[in-house]
């Protein structure tokens, strides 16, 4: 990635967090063709290293028609996922990563959970890096660590601020094996990653709950990216499958929030914002993050569906360029609100974009 | 900095007194005894209180809770001294209630934070058969 750097213009924000603005690929195809051999070979290194299988073949066809020599593009190696997988036998926090059962090259593994959660990171990964450019969660090509069997029948899953850890499920709550074979749950997970290493949000209530909503957000869209679905045909559902029968269909509904599971109260619209207590009992949820996410991830499926299309290249780019070079740690509803509102009027001009985002938090009450 | 989390207990003093051993740990009658394991956060956001009560077990068990109990207490004062590092996204937050004797201490920790002693009792309630399970949503009853 060293000569796609060479194309980003970095600078450093007031809060010390880097940002990296990215040659875009009309950009990079008229640098592949017209500029300095330097330009050339770093252009082509660029659109090799940033482009997903899918995008590497509609770049192919753009530069053959710019009669771009492609035969350099072939001599031009993919970038490389740089994905682990442990095994931590039950173990507790003290007992991680575990023992390595699978990384880059290996064989799939005979464990499911094995083989899910390194299917689950190299997609997530391949997301990033084929539609935003983003190398890993630190774009630095950070090494994704996962490990999974953690603890006893362990209900839950979550990145420890360096890693991936999975529960199996205990069978009562999630189904046992439910947590990685759920993609959107894996892309929720590392978006976290993603979060840690861009706006810093503050994990309890706003600027918590905003911090779940983009995990949310990017969850839903590594899974709707993975099945080709545009925002009409997704279910904008969060962990689809992985509760146990009878308990509900999902942890979280975007479209619908507060209707996913049996005891779902996550509000759509700021009337039904619950205030909790910011502190350490676990019935209040570090000040509601699970619960107050629901208001701007409704917000989110209103623009996406309203924007029409794949959710991931407009609303999703908005979102993510907002998290990645516009929130700050202390970012609350509003703030992501105005962001979105000034980030998708620099990307799309005052058009049918911005309105759409603009009419999303008016619907829901961040905005009057 | 975030606050520590608190150790708190209705008896008075220092993590010393967060458990008072009123019976031996062969005991087989412990009628007073019983844990409570109530989790939150994590990536369903859910809330569960899963418990137990040593009246209900087997003799043999009820002694393996009393073990257990009496395991975290040699922890609590390091627990009470823990500086949490900072909130990791969807980790789960524990509460664990022991009402003996007509004392009840409550710990609270984080995931991250965890001493082996509470996960071996928190598993431990998780497996008997006889524990009961309730799911609420956050900031249930």
């Amino acid at each position: 990635m060293t000569t796609f750097r060479h194309l980003c213009g970095s600078i450093t924000a007031p809060t010390m967090r880097p940002c990296c603005y990215i040659a875009p690929p009309h950009v990079l195809a008229v640098l592949a063709e017209e500029g300095s051999p330097e330009q050339r070979e770093a252009a082509i290194n660029a659109l090799a290293a940033s482009a997903s299988m899918r995008g590497r073949r509609s770049l192919l066809t753009a530069l053959v028609q710019a009669e771009v020599d492609v035969q350099a593009l072939a001599a031009v190696p993919p970038s490389q996922a740089k994905i682990t997988v442990y095994d931590v036998a039950q173990g507790g926090q003290a007992a991680l990563p575990g023992t390595k059962v699978r990384g880059d090259g290996d064989p799939p593994s005979a464990d499911d959970a094995v083989n899910e959660a390194y299917d689950g990171a190299e997609t997530t990964y391949k997301f990033y890096e084929g539609v935003y450019g983003r190398n890993s969660v630190d774009d630095k090509g950070l090494e994704l660590v996962s490990s999974v069997h953690y603890s006893v029948a362990f209900d839950n899953a979550f990145w420890n601020g360096t890693q991936m850890v999975y529960g199996d499920g205990s069978g009562r709550i999630f189904a046992v094996g439910g947590l990685t074979r759920a993609i959107d749950v894996i892309g929720h997970e590392l978006t976290h990653g993603v979060t840690q290493y861009t706006a810093g949000l503050e994990y309890h209530t706003q600027s918590g709950a905003v911090n779940e909503h983009c995990s949310d957000v990017f969850g839903s869209l590594v899974k709707q990216h993975s099945l080709g679905q545009t925002a009409d045909q997704a279910d904008w559902l969060i962990g689809e499958g992985i509760l146990v029968p009878g308990l509900g269909e999902a942890l979280r509904s975007m479209k619908a929030p507060g209707t996913a599971w049996r005891y779902d109260t996550q509000p759509g619209t700021m009337s039904g914002y619950q205030n909790l207590p910011d502190d350490t009992d676990p019935r209040n949820d570090n000040g509601g993050v699970h619960i107050n996410s629901g208001i701007p991830n409704h917000a989110f499926y209103l623009a996406a569906t309203a924007i029409g299309g794949n959710a991931w290249e407009k609303a999703g780019k908005i979102w993510y360029d907002t998290l990645t070079t516009r929130l700050t740690a202390t970012s609350d509803f509003r703030d992501l609100a105005e962001k979105t509102i000034a980030c998708a009027e620099d990307l799309f001009g005052a058009g049918a974009e911005t309105a759409a985002v603009q009419s999303a938090w008016h619907s829901v009450g961040v905005l009057p | 900095m975030r606050e520590p989390r608190p150790l708190r207990s209705r008896a008075p003093g220092t993590a010393s007194a967060f458990y008072h051993d009123g019976m031996s740990a062969e005991s087989p009658n412990d009628p007073d005894l019983s844990v409570a394991i109530i989790r939150g956060g994590g990536v369903g956001g859910f809330l569960t209180r899963t418990a137990v009560s040593a009246d209900s077990l087997p003799a043999e068990a009820a002694s393996g809770l009393r073990r257990r109990v009496r395991s975290v207490s040699v922890d609590a004062a390091s627990a009470q001294a823990a500086r949490p590092s900072g909130r990791h996204p969807d980790e789960l937050l524990y509460q664990v209630v022991i009402d003996d004797a007509g004392e009840r201490t409550t710990l609270e920790l984080a995931e991250s934070q965890l001493p082996d002693s509470v996960r071996d009792l928190a598993e431990y309630v998780d497996t008997r058969p006889e524990r009961t399970l309730e799911i609420e949503p956050p900031a249930g009853p």
